[in-house]
């Protein structure tokens, strides 16, 4: 091999040397960042898939209406359902001088939510009594009600005797 | 005499310039070096476009991680939202099935005086509530000729199940009380149903 052929070969093999060097970095892409790609796509699709729940979330959340009302309606149900108690009923009878009720009795059950009472009203008396107890009261369950006109004044009082539930 | 010669000193070129040219490349490596540098430009054309599209999806990437840490904060705070909603719809309803089961005996009240004609007068009005339906007893004072009145309306939402005519109980009459000679007393019983 003379001297002109060696020269030669260390040409070229300088020249591809330099064209590795040049593409070296586009192989540190394929064989180094590839990987790192898939690693950053199936964080990107985990952040899609996080959006996507949160938008279904949110539409469940916004299919509730009315919540607010709703939470203060159930407050006052419990404290209806709290204050509905033989003694308030007692003294709700008692203590509001509009209703003219004589002989207002009470009885409760042993051992039972059932109590008893019978009172002495006029007949427009009566039916406000009981219009206002009943929206009063809501979760008190009237199981009976006997209403006789007052022998003693047949035409202008009535005895009423109810049976009610507590809640 | 002797002719006085200045010798020169010789320069001895330890390193002569080459006769000929050394590298001698054949004619067909000048295309080969063009096509090496085209590749090269377009290997580094490559590469630049290759790089930015890997810096476009690092940043994807790193707007990805923090919407996903905010997703993730509004998920748990959207879920306990649903969890509390749930909870709150779920005690409403179950407040206003409980209302709505309690019957109030309102409207049956207003609708008694309908059963009672002018030439009548009730005595005492027995109503009991057991569920869903609804039974009426009212001791009515009657003239003995004048029959009991025909009842074909139930009150508002409720169902006519039987309506009739019994010997009212003992303790349904008026006590201490007779009732006129020409009068009799009457039990006029109704079944109703809540609808």
């Amino acid at each position: 091999m003379n001297f002109n052929t060696r020269a030669q070969i260390a040409a070229i093999l300088g020249i591809l040397l330099l064209a590795a060097v040049t593409v070296a970095p586009w192989v540190a892409v394929s064989h180094w960042l590839k990987p790192q790609e898939a690693k950053w796509r199936s964080i990107i699709t985990h952040k899609d898939d996080l959006v996507r729940q949160m938008l279904a979330l949110d539409k469940e959340v916004s299919s509730y209406q009315n919540i607010p009302e709703k939470k203060e309606a159930n407050i006052t149900f419990q404290k209806n359902i709290a204050a509905t108690t033989l003694d308030s009923l007692q003294g709700f009878v008692n203590s509001n001088p509009k209703y003219q009720v004589f002989n207002f009795k009470t009885i409760q059950v042993p051992d039972s939510k059932e109590v008893k009472f019978s009172l002495v009203a006029s007949y427009n008396s009566l039916g406000q009594l009981l219009t206002d107890m009943w929206n009063t009261f809501q979760f008190m369950e009237i199981n009976s009600m006997i209403m006789q006109p007052n022998p003693n004044k047949p035409d202008e009082e009535v005895i009423t005797s109810v049976s009610i539930r507590l809640p | 005499m002797k002719a006085f010669t200045k010798k020169l000193p010789v320069i001895i070129d330890l390193q002569p310039e080459p006769q000929e040219v050394m590298l001698r490349l054949p004619e067909w490596m000048k295309y080969f070096f063009v096509l090496l540098y085209i590749a090269t430009l377009t290997g580094l054309g490559l590469l630049l476009r290759e790089s930015i599209d890997e810096f476009k999806l690092y940043n994807e990437m790193v707007q990805a991680r923090r919407t996903t840490e905010n997703t993730v904060r509004e998920i748990n705070t959207m879920q306990s939202k649903l969890v509390d909603n749930k909870s709150v719809q779920r005690d409403y309803d179950l407040y206003k099935m409980r209302q709505k089961q309690i019957t109030r005996p309102g409207a049956i009240l207003e609708w008694i005086p309908t059963l009672i004609s002018k030439t009548q007068r009730a005595n005492t009005i027995t109503l009991l509530q057991l569920g869903d339906s609804a039974s009426v007893r009212v001791t009515v004072e009657k003239p003995i000729t004048e029959p009991v009145v025909r009842i074909s309306t139930a009150p508002a939402d409720y169902l006519l199940q039987s309506a009739g005519e019994e010997t009212p109980k003992y303790n349904e009459l008026p006590r201490g009380q007779k009732a006129n000679i020409n009068n009799e007393f009457t039990a006029v019983v109704v079944q109703l149903k809540k609808q």
